[in-house]
């Protein structure tokens, strides 16, 4: 830390001083780029949340009324947050699921290892909007997959897909489910590359079987990669946007909005700006609830 | 089962060899992925009225007319410039910015390295719309609202945590011998970072482009929200507004698809080893 340069300052002490100089003004312009686009507005947001702002005129003070109206009158975003809550517990188990099965299933293979990892990536890569007009098309209630239930007989199968509100979310979550899932996959696989293959020989050598080896080593080995990826799918699943704005727009009756397409669309579009902060800020403490979570179960010695 | 393990085999499960039961659902698997790829090609190459009479239908005769109409229709030329242009700057400002303050970090000494490493980390777990909605006013406020340079800045923020962090343990990983070593012959601090440590990062560089331009190429929430002008979208919004527009005309829909995702998709197997490296170096440490 900062000592007092003596004053026979020689030129290794200069080489230090100079050092640390330049790594201020190596860290400063990237700070400073993020503090002003994210750390300042964040801040900002905190302050808005108390006014009522249409983002011209001057934010006029008004208290706590906005987190009054968000609490008691605002039905759409308590809906949007229950969306959310689906949508957080199909993505922690379902494409985890998928995700280390065919992991497992992956480096138990000795051929075409690339080829499935490749194959099970690519549509992480995909815009979204590409994969939500594909799936709309799957969806779409004549010419989509309802066709082809009909011509095999099947038409009782045949749904509204994106148009019933019993079933749209879980349409909408198909279609990221399928985009998302690769990314689960590679993040085990490289985990579980990560293992020391003797291990496995030696349990196998005292006789423990394949489900025995699955259950009491990989799982406590893939510990740390667990805890990662439950936590950022929390996170992520709390602010998903895209599909449900480009398939949906939140409908039919708000069946599928989200905390994040309501927000965005309550600053965009009805431009209140001190508002759509207050509700940002709630979704800010909702998923910062998740966070503390997680840190109370690590401390706890649970590792996750 | 005991013939020698051939060269290169994987010997993680001793017992596991290449049986059915691994490769068929694998295969099935692969075949529920890319159906909906096969789909969007096939429906890419069919006139539109083919694809409602029969939609897993292979297509009769090619109508490669869809492609030339549908950049017509959606003007893809001036999107495919614009996220060119958005695209490189954040790759090149991204590098810059996150090579500077990992290097800061991890080599210069720099007093409280910890603490800026802390508020990256916290800046992770910060939802966007928190940053978002004063955004869209302060940038409005500033003319960088519906602009290309005002897109950019955001994805100069926003990518930040993801490559300081893959930087900073690129970095670390590094040996400091050469580069204690050059400054015994008299290298300055500047001339360690350019002429030792950067050469070295190269392949970290390349990845963290890799990734980026992904990012930014198929980037939709921070784009959708700041660009509104139809000349100023980048290719993925502008595709959402011309799908949207031509919601029913599947053909010309999944001719724009897959020109918009061809540039990437390409990038991704060329470089599939590297691409998955990077995006999983922030799990795994």
């Amino acid at each position: 830390m900062a000592q007092a340069v003596p004053a026979t300052a020689g030129p290794r002490d200069l080489r230090r001083m100079q050092r640390r100089l330049l790594g201020c003004a190596f860290v400063a312009p990237a700070i400073a780029v993020h503090l002003f686009v994210v750390g300042l507005p964040a801040l900002a947001a905190l302050g808005l949340s108390l006014t009522d702002w249409d983002g011209l005129r001057l934010p006029r003070f008004i208290g706590l009324a906005n987190f009054d109206e968000l609490i008691h009158r605002d039905g759409v975003f308590w809906q949007a947050f229950v969306n959310n809550l689906h949508w957080t517990a199909v993505f922690l188990t379902v494409p985890v699921a998928l995700g280390l099965g065919t992991a497992v299933m992956i480096s138990r293979a000795s051929r075409l290892q690339t080829v499935y990892r490749v194959v099970f990536f690519l549509p992480y890569v995909f815009a979204s909007v590409v994969v939500s007009r594909i799936f709309g098309f799957i969806y779409n209630p004549f010419y989509g997959v309802n066709k082809l239930f009909r011509n095999w007989g099947l038409g009782f199968l045949a749904q509204s897909w994106l148009g019933d509100p019993g079933i749209a979310l879980y349409s909408v979550m198909a279609a990221d489910v399928w985009h998302f899932w690769g990314f689960d996959m590679v993040v085990f696989l490289a985990a579980l590359q990560q293992i020391d293959p003797s291990l496995y020989e030696a349990a196998t050598i005292d006789g423990a079987g394949g489900w025995r080896r699955f259950r009491h080593m990989t799982v406590p080995l893939l510990r740390p990669t667990f805890g990662f990826i439950l936590m950022m799918t929390a996170l992520w699943s709390f602010l998903t946007f895209d599909y449900v704005y480009v398939m949906t727009g939140g409908g039919p009756a708000h069946s599928t909005e989200l905390m994040a397409t309501w927000i965005i669309g309550t600053a965009v579009e009805a431009r209140r700006a001190g508002y759509a902060s207050a509700l940002a800020v709630t979704l800010t403490l909702l998923s910062s609830v998740i966070i503390v979570g997680f840190l109370y179960l690590r401390r706890r010695g649970v590792e996750v | 089962m005991s013939a020698p393990t051939p060269p290169g085999a994987k010997r993680h499960f001793p017992h596991g060899g290449d049986s059915w039961l691994i490769h068929l659902p694998l295969w099935l698997l692969v075949a529920v992925t890319l159906f909906p790829i096969v789909l969007l090609v096939m429906n890419s190459l069919k006139p539109d009225l083919a694809i409602k009479a029969d939609p897993l239908g292979l297509p009769r005769t090619l109508q490669l007319s869809n492609y030339p109409e549908a950049w017509k229709t959606a003007e893809f030329g001036r999107a495919f410039l614009n996220s060119i242009i958005v695209s490189g700057a954040t790759i090149l400002g991204i590098c810059v910015l996150s090579g500077l303050a990992a290097y800061g970090m991890t080599r210069l000494k720099l007093p409280g390295a910890d603490t800026v490493a802390s508020y990256y980390l916290l800046a992770i777990t910060i939802p966007a719309p928190l940053f978002l909605v004063p955004l869209f006013f302060l940038w409005a406020r500033l003319h960088l609202h519906d602009t290309l340079p005002g897109l950019i800045l955001v994805y100069l923020a926003v990518f930040q945590p993801f490559s300081i962090f893959l930087l900073r343990s690129y970095f670390m990983g590094l040996p400091t011998e050469l580069e204690d070593a050059a400054r015994v012959d008299g290298c300055s601090e500047l001339q360690v970072f350019t002429r030792i440590t950067l050469p070295l990062a190269k392949p970290a560089f390349l990845t963290l482009a890799v990734v980026i331009g992904t990012l930014t190429w198929r980037e939709f929430l921070f784009a959708v929200t700041l660009l509104q002008k139809y000349e100023n979208m980048t290719v993925a919004i502008r595709y959402a507004r011309f799908s949207g527009l031509y919601l029913t005309d599947y053909a010309q829909q999944s001719a724009g698809g897959v020109m918009l995702v061809l540039p990437v998709v390409i990038l991704f197997l060329l470089l599939q080893r590297r691409f998955i490296q990077g995006v999983v170096s922030g799990a795994l440490k």
